[in-house]
């Protein structure tokens, strides 16, 4: 069966395994890429939520964090590579438009004035088809509110890790400033580590998803991706563990 | 994109130990020894069973295993890890097993007798315990979560946020969202909960599009605290979780003061 049956018990309840599915998506940070039905009957059911927090308190302490791959969860890591391939494809199908582009363009060059003419009409054409055809694809205003709001849902999962530290570590005078509201492009992240060591800066979404990992340096770092508007969290980290967490918004 | 609905057409049932343990299940349990004996452990410290019948819990555990291998192998579709679903089986199985010996768990001190004192160990294992466990209860309320967020600031008269404003009602327009702030979003400690749920009835009745009136606002935010209460008492055997202490548990939320984990 490919529907989502299978993880509910006769009487409506998460089994074993959707429970066991909702504790891995706790420990993996994943919760928003659980079936819509498993999110929305535990967000009703307490005694789902019993049992989802039963399991989850004997696994707490166990380390979910070198796993390679998930059943069923895009783990952040993966989504991030999918994110990049998908992103190199894009680039790669504008760069093949614009290169098409040019080369109709001196073609078309090289013709008589009329073929010009004819050139530009079939142009327009297309651009009004493209236009007919892009337009379905932009979102109502409601949802595109909606989907905006939902970039700024504070994460349970990283906002109780904000502005921890570790005994190791002591971190003080972090830009950008935890709650800031930043622009989207060109932000610097900077620090006074105490022992002074070079620190990977990692830049995660709402959902946990991995956005942007510098290389591991001093301080300042200029983040080079352009963010778009959202809440964000960002974690130092010495390659072993995370020594400083904060937030920031971007507008 | 992932269809949000639907489980992948064919799941591969790819973890290994899943395939191991169709050939082998006692291989799987010896392996998995190190987690029956955690979840063993967890249960004592909790006040299921005294210590010195660990290693009998340890052989009743893994017996109920061996009979269930069976019902493991049939039931178990793959969707999640396999070393989850055992660990939600061997936890079932701790609860029957404390069930049939009736043992009625050691009473953890309530959150709201915490002192402040870091040193006693018993304080410090309850108080982290519960603000990890909370923290994990959270994101199980789901499309309620906001919601809950908004009403937990105004019971405990935290500020507002603009993110917490636009979470719980996307659709808010710009001059509401400035009335909100403007009364919520900084001190209001000094404004009584009759006034709180007066104002904001209004933008309740807007933001979810029903009549909302102060009382439903309050008895619904109670109702929560319950049942977060609810959910701790029975993730912690033994412990005493009222609404008192899931506020604080919320306050140590929005502005963390308990004890450093």
């Amino acid at each position: 069966m490919s529907n989502t049956k299978r993880l509910f018990t006769d009487i409506g309840h998460l089994n074993d395994e959707g429970v066991a599915l909702f504790v891995d998506a706790l420990k993996l940070h994943t919760v928003a890429q659980l079936p819509a039905d498993v999110r929305d009957h535990v967000a009703d059911c307490t005694d789902c939520k019993k049992n989802i927090t039963g399991v989850f308190a004997v696994v707490r302490n166990e380390d979910y964090s070198l796993l390679s791959q998930h059943p069923y969860l895009i783990l952040n890591r993966t989504a991030r590579r999918r994110a990049a391939g998908a992103t190199w494809r894009i680039a790669a199908a504008i760069g093949g438009v614009a290169l098409a582009s040019a080369l109709i363009y001196y073609l078309v060059a090289r013709n008589s004035e009329g073929n010009i003419r004819q050139s530009e009409h079939v142009t327009q054409e297309s651009a009004r088809e493209s236009v007919a055809v892009a337009a379905p694809e932009l979102a109502p205003q409601a949802a595109h509110t909606e989907q905006y709001a939902a970039a700024f849902t504070p994460s349970p999962e990283y906002e109780s890790l904000v502005e921890t530290g570790t005994r190791s570590f002591s971190i003080s005078e972090v830009r950008p400033a935890n709650g800031s509201t930043n622009q989207g492009i060109g932000i610097v992240f900077s620090w006074k580590a105490s022992p002074q060591k070079a620190l990977q800066v990692v830049v995660m979404d709402n959902t946990g998803a991995e956005v942007w990992v510098s290389t591991r340096s001093l301080p300042p770092i200029a983040g080079v991706r352009k963010l778009m508007g959202g809440l964000y969290y960002w974690k130092l980290t010495d390659g072993e563990e995370a020594v400083h967490v904060g937030k920031f918004t971007v507008r | 994109m992932r269809n949000s609905h639907n489980l992948p057409e064919m799941q591969q049932l790819t973890d290994p130990d899943f395939d191991l343990f169709l050939r082998d299940p006692h291989a799987v349990l010896l392996k998995y020894q190190n987690l029956v004996e955690v979840i063993v452990v967890n249960c004592i410290q909790s006040g299921m069973f005294p210590l010195e019948q660990k290693r009998d819990i340890i052989q009743s555990v893994n017996l109920h295993l061996l009979e269930k291998t069976d019902a493991i192998k049939e039931q178990y579709g793959g969707t999640s890890l396999f070393r989850t679903y055992l660990s939600a089986i061997i936890r079932n199985t701790c609860l029957i097993l404390c069930a049939q010996v009736g043992r009625r768990p050691i009473p953890v001190r309530a959150l709201t007798e915490y002192d402040g004192d870091p040193a006693e160990p018993v304080d410090r294992y309850s108080i982290q315990l519960a603000r990890r466990l909370f923290r994990a209860i959270l994101p199980q309320f789901g499309r309620h979560l906001p919601k809950l967020i908004i009403c937990m600031k105004l019971r405990l008269r935290k500020g507002l946020t603009e993110e917490d404003i636009r979470a719980w009602w996307p659709r808010c327009s710009p001059r509401d969202l400035g009335r909100l702030l403007e009364k919520f979003g900084n001190e209001y400690q000094n404004v009584n909960e009759k006034q709180v749920y007066a104002f904001v009835s209004p933008f309740f009745i807007a933001a979810e599009g029903k009549v909302t009136g102060e009382a439903a606002i309050r008895k619904w935010t109670v109702l929560q605290l319950e049942h977060i209460a609810d959910v701790l008492n029975s993730a912690i055997p033994g412990s005493d979780f009222d609404i008192q202490s899931v506020e604080l548990l919320f306050e140590d939320y929005f502005f963390p003061f308990l004890l450093r984990e």
